[in-house]
């Protein structure tokens, strides 16, 4: 691991100008035209992402799901400026979006305003209570920080639960989004309206986050989370610094918060529980937060598991957890170090002496995850029976249910243990192409502990 | 002539033990300062109570006349004394170039108007460019600064703590851990680009001090013993057996 660390610091010399992108970008000195192209894609791809389906189908769920992915971005980007930019480990992340919703909620039930702008306005609630927060939290730094947005996550949830008259209790807070005055035409009733909406806001506020993160004064948040004291012998005063950051993101947290409560009507109490303060975490993580677009993709796999997957087996915060520790640790710097990393090994090594490396991995990767998946889905079937549907019948667990309520019974019977066998199979097989993985790998990393010297 | 940096009195003691026992010293405006001792004297704890990183346990410190003694550090930076530390310290995963931005944004806050934090100012951007080269780092601009050398560390770390445009440097061991040939660039390097400031310095470098400094103290035991010309004290008898004649 750290030798390949190594090897990529000594190869990225050529590279980094474009990882860091910031100074070149900031100060006008244009990158070559190749690489300014380059920084085009991932947008294209946002956009191709959440422009095509609908044009393929619209059903309501695909229209529910893309709407909720492109809240998450939102959601995930405004946590990176916090962890990935000043290096602040936030626990009570969703406190802004649910209040910023909130707040937002009852500014358009009261007033009437066009729900085009209703994310502005959570925006400005979810900034609001992070200037109120921030003046407890960026206090401190570090774990003290974190504990300090623990504490101020649960008071939110607590106050919640409290006082419904303010937060609605159990029902939330419910808008009618079509109730508001018609714009160009548009009543925004129809779920397609609603998701333009949502998908041209996610576009505005990841290109607002993407300006933000180039701007001087992210360069002083970095700075700050890099060496605070450093920073602050120079005449920066760290705890301001953070301050600022997190006002600003805990605006982006209340525009992805409204974004979501235009997608399904209510803002309830769970949107400022420590479930969604925790899925934005994980979200982030997984994506990386080291490269702006990382957190994009740590929300497209959260909501990939939390609505597709979910929509198959109720196991998925099983994967789901499983695939946030292998990345943790297989790629601490999360899908989009990971796929830097790689895409430089690529480069370097050119595709051809790579390929038997990564065909192995690949198959390991299939050979173990149908194994995990296999033994997962068998638990749940003979635990839950004809609940976990189509995978409870397949294992022969579902025709007992009813009888006895006892789906454990049909286990004993001959024709249930082949799972077994296939399992102990993949498994085996799983370890051997794992270790041909491995040794194809190694070949790569022990040369090159020379030439990083 | 009101002195650059005034120490009167300072003692500081951690517990029971007294690390600074009653420090005076007066250094002028545009002198070139070296702090001597043997290890364990309290130089870098004098380092850090003028900076603002701890508080003495008595005494006053004045910059240029204003007492700085209970401000934060970075209230204290913002008068015009700048710092490097003992250890490499650069924001390790920016650029190099955005280091020197980082401390030349800060030092232009003056003529710096808040929507430059968030557009940047060529007034930064040349004054960032400017120190890449007087370091000497020209050539690294866009390389992540914690992957550099230690030498180019060091010097980056010299680098932003000019940037900043302060009056008053204070350098804790500018040429610790480096080869001779490295050291005696630093040495040239710090010459060349502290013209017409304050700088006090700690040095275990004894050709480094000689080549460097207008002024010498000696602080053993959390007093300071002598203080003079590099000639004076290389003839102080006291100074010999505490300090120097225990090296040679």
């Amino acid at each position: 691991m750290r030798k390949r660390d190594a090897r990529s610091a000594a190869r990225g010399a050529v590279a980094q100008p474009e990882r860091l992108g910031t100074a070149a970008d900031a100060a006008g000195f244009g990158l070559s035209a190749r690489s300014f192209v380059r920084s085009f894609v991932p947008w294209l791809a946002l956009m191709a992402f959440l422009a095509l389906p609908p044009f393929v189908g619209s059903q309501s769920w695909l229209l529910a799901y893309l709407a909720q992915t492109a809240t998450m971005i939102v959601f995930a980007l405004s946590y990176n400026l916090l962890l990935g930019e000043t290096g602040l480990l936030s626990f009570g992340h969703a406190a802004y979006a649910g209040l910023g919703a909130l707040i937002a909620a009852r500014v358009f039930n009261a007033s009437g305003m066009p729900l085009v702008l209703l994310p502005l306005v959570g925006g400005m609630g979810g900034a609001l209570c992070g200037g109120l927060f921030g003046l407890i939290a960026t206090r401190r730094s570090g774990t003290a920080f974190a504990m300090i947005t623990l504490g101020l996550g649960e008071l939110v949830v607590a106050a919640a639960w409290t006082l419904p008259g303010w937060f609605g209790g159990e029902a939330g807070v419910a808008i009618d989004r079509a109730s508001g005055p018609r714009f160009f035409g548009l009543s925004f009733g129809p779920a397609r309206e609603a998701y333009a909406l949502i998908a041209l806001w996610c576009l505005a506020a990841s290109m607002a986050m993407f300006a933000l993160s180039r701007t001087p004064f992210m360069r002083l948040a970095n700075a700050v989370r890099d060496n605070p004291a450093r920073a602050a012998a120079l005449g920066c005063y760290p705890a301001r610094i953070r301050y600022g950051v997190v006002v600003l993101s805990a605006f982006f947290a209340g525009m992805a918060g409204t974004m979501g409560l235009v997608n399904i009507e209510l803002v309830s109490t769970e949107s400022v529980g420590m479930m969604r303060s925790g899925a934005v975490l994980i979200a982030t993580v997984i994506g990386g937060t080291a490269a702006f677009f990382g957190p994009v993709a740590g929300a497209l796999v959260l909501t990939f598991f939390s609505v597709i997957v979910a929509s198959v087996t109720r196991a998925w915060p099983f994967y789901l957890g499983l695939f946030f520790v292998a990345v943790v640790l297989a790629a601490p710097d999360g899908l989009a170090g990971f796929c830097v990393r790689h895409a430089a090994r690529i480069a370097a090594q050119g595709w051809r002496r790579c390929r038997a490396a990564y065909l192995w991995s690949v198959l390991a990767a299939l050979l173990w995850s149908a194994t995990v998946v296999l033994a997962v889905q068998w638990v749940y079937a003979a635990r839950f029976g004809v609940d976990e549907g189509a995978a409870g019948v397949l294992f022969g667990f579902g025709a007992n249910v009813g009888a006895d309520g006892a789906p454990l019974v049909s286990a004993s019977s001959v024709a249930s243990w082949w799972p077994a066998v296939a399992l102990a199979l993949l498994a085996a097989l799983g370890a051997l192409t794992t270790r041909c993985a491995m040794r194809a790998h190694a070949r790569f990393t022990s040369p090159s502990s020379g030439d990083a010297r | 002539m009101i002195p650059a940096l005034g120490l009167y009195g300072i003692e500081k003691r951690f517990g029971a033990t007294r690390i600074l026992r009653g420090v005076d010293l007066e250094i002028e405006p545009g002198e070139r300062h070296a702090l001597i001792g043997p290890n364990g004297a309290g130089k870098s704890t004098l380092f850090n109570l003028i900076a603002g990183g701890a508080r003495p346990s008595a005494g006053r410190i004045h910059l240029f006349g204003a007492e700085i003694t209970r401000l934060a550090p970075a209230a204290i930076a913002r008068r015009g004394l700048a710092r490097s530390f003992q250890s490499t310290s650069v924001f390790a995963r920016l650029s190099v170039f955005d280091n020197l931005r980082c401390a030349a944004m800060l030092a232009e806050r003056d003529r710096t108007r808040w929507w430059q934090r968030v557009t940047g100012s060529p007034a930064i951007d040349a004054r960032a460019t400017e120190l890449l080269d007087a370091v000497g780092l020209g050539a690294r601009r866009d390389v992540q600064a914690g992957t550099l050398g230690y030498a180019e560390q060091r010097a980056l770390d010299l680098g932003i703590a000019l940037a900043g445009g302060a009056h008053t440097l204070l350098l804790d061991e500018p040429t610790a851990g480096m080869n001779r040939a490295e050291a005696a660039r630093a040495i040239e390097l710090i010459r060349e680009t502290t013209a017409g400031r304050t700088l006090l310095m700690v040095e275990h470098d004894m050709d480094a001090v000689f080549a460097i400094a207008d002024r010498i103290s000696v602080l053993v035991q959390g007093r300071i013993i002598a203080s003079g010309s590099p000639a004076a004290i290389r003839a102080d008898a006291a100074v010999r057996a505490a300090y120097l004649g225990e090296r040679q």
